[in-house]
């Protein structure tokens, strides 16, 4: 079968279901975006923003959608995936299943944390009035119909999380989000989050994917809404080192007054990534943060989009990519400002600096600034080099061995971004996996001091 | 200690070390003069092992041994050390990690234990204190924004913590004042001991007033031209090197 054919009878089978399960307002999501999907289909090439990434390749059709009867989740041990003294909640997800059994208990009426299919059901009444209300109001509002793997995402969801956070609430410890992934076939997976930060609340989330097989590769379709009303705060890191699958990551993040988001994304494994990320700055004197640290090797292809927003004027917006890419690694960055007329007395700035260490490895670098207001101050800057020669013997020549020199020069190069994980144990963690996949072992307090 | 045989350097068709000879005993001083695009850093940048040139004639012995195919880092460990001319800018990584890497790898390469915290400190107390440096200078980024001054005492100051057996300092004494040079070159010479050995290359004499050489060179077109002792940097200084070029005598 097509696997275009795939989709139809997966729709087809998940609508059945529906119709009988849940609620007018689920069926219609789902009948609506299926419609809008199909006058697309999978973005092409010849699509600007997936001109460096072919997706069709990557989801050629052994992929099946959903088995939909879950597989039985065998007991397995999460204190081996655990970060040293990252002191979290745990929020453990199977192949995007939430897991309360493996999940940390939390015993807090401030914070509210559920399977996000609680929600499509029809007549639930195990859920509390308050946040049906707050999932109607903010549930598939703020994404893009441009994206068509977002509106497959919403024909197709079946897994994923609830969260949210009162009003003047600031979460203890982060919530680490650990998407554990096993499949049995090659799967094609849909799952959604939506995430709500009310008045004055201040949380961190920390989101990593792990892949339990290393045989079967799957692709994950990973759709995430967040809103910061006013005053919120998030800082929000995502992990990305699972070797195995690829994952298609698009985060929408809307944020009104005064609110501020610092976004880290690390991608430091997958054969491919793609993360969308999409931020709208709606009310004055918002706040949005976006770092990356790429550093793949092999055949490893990331592709970063970020589209940043300015709705309203007195806001700022700061876009620091850095990439490293060895082997035959393949890096896209297209990062988007976009100035609305009114939008004046925006700060919005974006730097994207990049170091191939072989000769096999691409990066694509895309800038885009569309600029409508006229006080602005806005900036962009994109380089493309190797590891400085001079520098490189001048540390060798004080006795520092050819790979922790290297290794030495691309911690500071990324420097400036791994300093904005302001969780000194999440920065040493990170620092340690970086370390291992460039196969050194430096003292990691040091270079972070 | 070192002994250069022959030696030709060439980078691309250009020969720019041409059959030089030089050897250098434990405890002694060597001064190498010579005008602009002489050769002198070029010279320095192959004892301590730059791949940017190719050798292609000559030997480099250090204690006896054939350096010629030795890695930078092998000869660091083996005990030569390069004062750089235009030590180099790293945005990233402070001083006293770079300091405690390249001690650590050193010590590692020379199967010791790795400096505890507590020593380290200590030592780097003993020789902030012998070239004046100021602590909040440790955690700077590694040359980044230094001036000219701290560059070069930054230079002997990572000497003095790895202690090297050969050490070159190339032009260490330009871009210093009066007073940082008295600091620099009281440095050098409380770091000189009947073991270890020195080559000092500068353009002036003024350095020699406080760091006495036992031997100095004259290098030209890549070749040592003539040797001396102490005098015949007094003599260049008053008589610069046209001498050379209409093949009078000094
Ligand atoms: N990397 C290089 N590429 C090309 N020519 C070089 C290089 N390094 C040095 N040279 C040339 O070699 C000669 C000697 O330079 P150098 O060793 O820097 O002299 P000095 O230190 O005595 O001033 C000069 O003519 C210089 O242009
Ligand atoms: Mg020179």
């Amino acid at each position: 079968m097509e696997f275009k054919e795939y989709i139809k009878s997966t729709y087809e089978k998940l609508l059945f279901d529906s119709k009988i399960n849940e609620s007018n307002n689920m069926i219609k999501l789902r009948e609506y975006s299926y419609e809008k999907y199909n006058l697309t289909g999978l973005p092409s090439l010849k699509n600007e923003e997936w001109k460096y990434t072919p997706i069709n390749k990557f989801l050629k059709n052994n992929y099946l959608l959903q088995s939909f009867d879950k597989n039985e989740i065998k007991s397995f041990d999460i204190t081996k995936f655990i970060i040293p003294n990252y002191n979290s909640f745990k929020i453990v997800l199977f192949n995007g299943e939430f897991l309360p059994k493996y999940s940390s208990k939390i015993e807090n009426s401030k914070l509210f944390i559920c399977d996000i299919k609680k929600f499509f059901k029809k007549n639930n009444t195990q859920l509390i009035d308050k946040n049906k209300y707050i999932f109607d109001k903010y549930f598939s509002k703020i994404l893009t119909n441009k994206n068509s793997l977002c509106l497959l995402n919403n024909a197709l969801i079946n897994s994923g999380l609830y969260i949210c956070i009162d009003e003047n609430y600031i979460v203890e410890k982060p919530i680490e989000i650990i998407n554990f992934n096993s499949f049995v076939n090659p799967e094609f997976s849909q799952t959604r989050n939506l995430i709500l930060l009310k008045k004055n609340s201040k949380t961190e989330i920390l989101e990593r994917n792990i892949s339990l097989s290393d045989s079967v590769s799957s692709v994950i379709n990973s759709v995430s809404e967040i809103n910061l009303e006013e005053n919120a705060r998030i800082n929000y890191y995502k992990i990305q080192n699972d070797k195995i699958n690829s994952l298609i990551d698009s985060t929408f993040i809307n944020q009104y007054k005064s609110s501020v988001s610092n976004f880290g994304t690390y991608s430091l494994d997958g054969k491919l990534v793609r993360n969308n990320l999409y931020f709208y700055l709606s009310g004055s004197l918002a706040e949005s943060n976006l770092n990356a640290i790429t550093l793949i090797d092999k055949k490893s292809h990331v592709d970063h989009y970020t589209k940043v927003n300015h709705n309203i004027s007195n806001c700022t917006s700061n876009q620091l990519y850095k990439g490293i890419y060895d082997g035959k690694s393949r890096g896209v960055f297209n990062g988007n400002i976009l100035v609305e007329k009114n939008a004046q007395k925006t700060n919005a700035f974006q730097k994207n600096n990049n170091i191939l260490l072989s000769k096999y490895a691409k990066i694509d670098t895309k800038p885009q600034l569309e600029i409508f207001a006229d006080d602005v101050s806005c900036s962009h800057g994109c380089t493309v080099g190797q590891l400085d020669e001079k520098a490189l013997f001048y540390l060798k020549s004080r006795g520092i061995p050819t790979k922790e020199a290297k290794a030495l020069l691309m911690f500071a190069f990324c420097k400036d971004s791994l300093n904005t994980v302001n969780n000194i144990e999440l920065r040493k963690y990170l620092l340690k996996i970086m370390s291992k996949k460039i196969n050194v072992k430096l003292d990691l307090n040091e270079i972070i001091s | 200690m070192l002994n250069i045989k022959n030696l030709i350097v060439k980078i691309g068709d250009k020969t720019i070390i041409n059959d030089l000879n030089l050897n250098v005993k434990p405890g002694e001083i060597h001064a190498i003069m010579g005008p602009n695009g002489s050769g002198k850093s070029t010279l320095s940048s192959v004892i301590a092992g730059n791949e940017d040139y190719t050798i292609s004639k000559g030997e480099i012995l250090f204690n006896g041994n054939n350096i010629n195919d030795l890695s930078p880092e092998q000869r660091a460990h083996k005990g030569i050390f390069l004062s750089f001319q235009y030590p180099i800018e790293i945005p990233g990584i402070s001083v006293i990690n770079f300091l405690k890497t390249s001690i650590n790898e050193t010590r590692k390469a020379n199967n010791l234990e790795p400096l505890s915290s507590k020593d380290l400190l200590k030592l780097i107390k003993e020789k902030q204190d012998l070239l004046k440096i100021d602590t909040q200078f440790l955690s700077r980024s590694l040359n980044h924004g230094f001036s000219g001054g701290e560059k070069k005492r930054n230079e002997i100051f990572q000497m003095a913590m790895l202690n090297p057996k050969l050490a070159i300092l190339d032009e260490t004494d330009s871009g210093l004042d009066i007073d940082a040079l008295k600091i620099v070159a009281n440095g050098i010479n409380s770091l000189t001991n009947s073991k270890n050995s020195i080559i000092l290359i500068t353009h002036y004499q003024r350095l020699l007033d406080y760091i006495k050489p036992n031997y100095v060179h004259v290098l030209y077109e890549g070749k040592i031209v003539k040797s001396g002792d102490k005098s015949l940097a007094l003599t260049l200084e008053k008589k610069g090197y046209d001498w050379i070029n209409n093949n009078e005598e000094l």
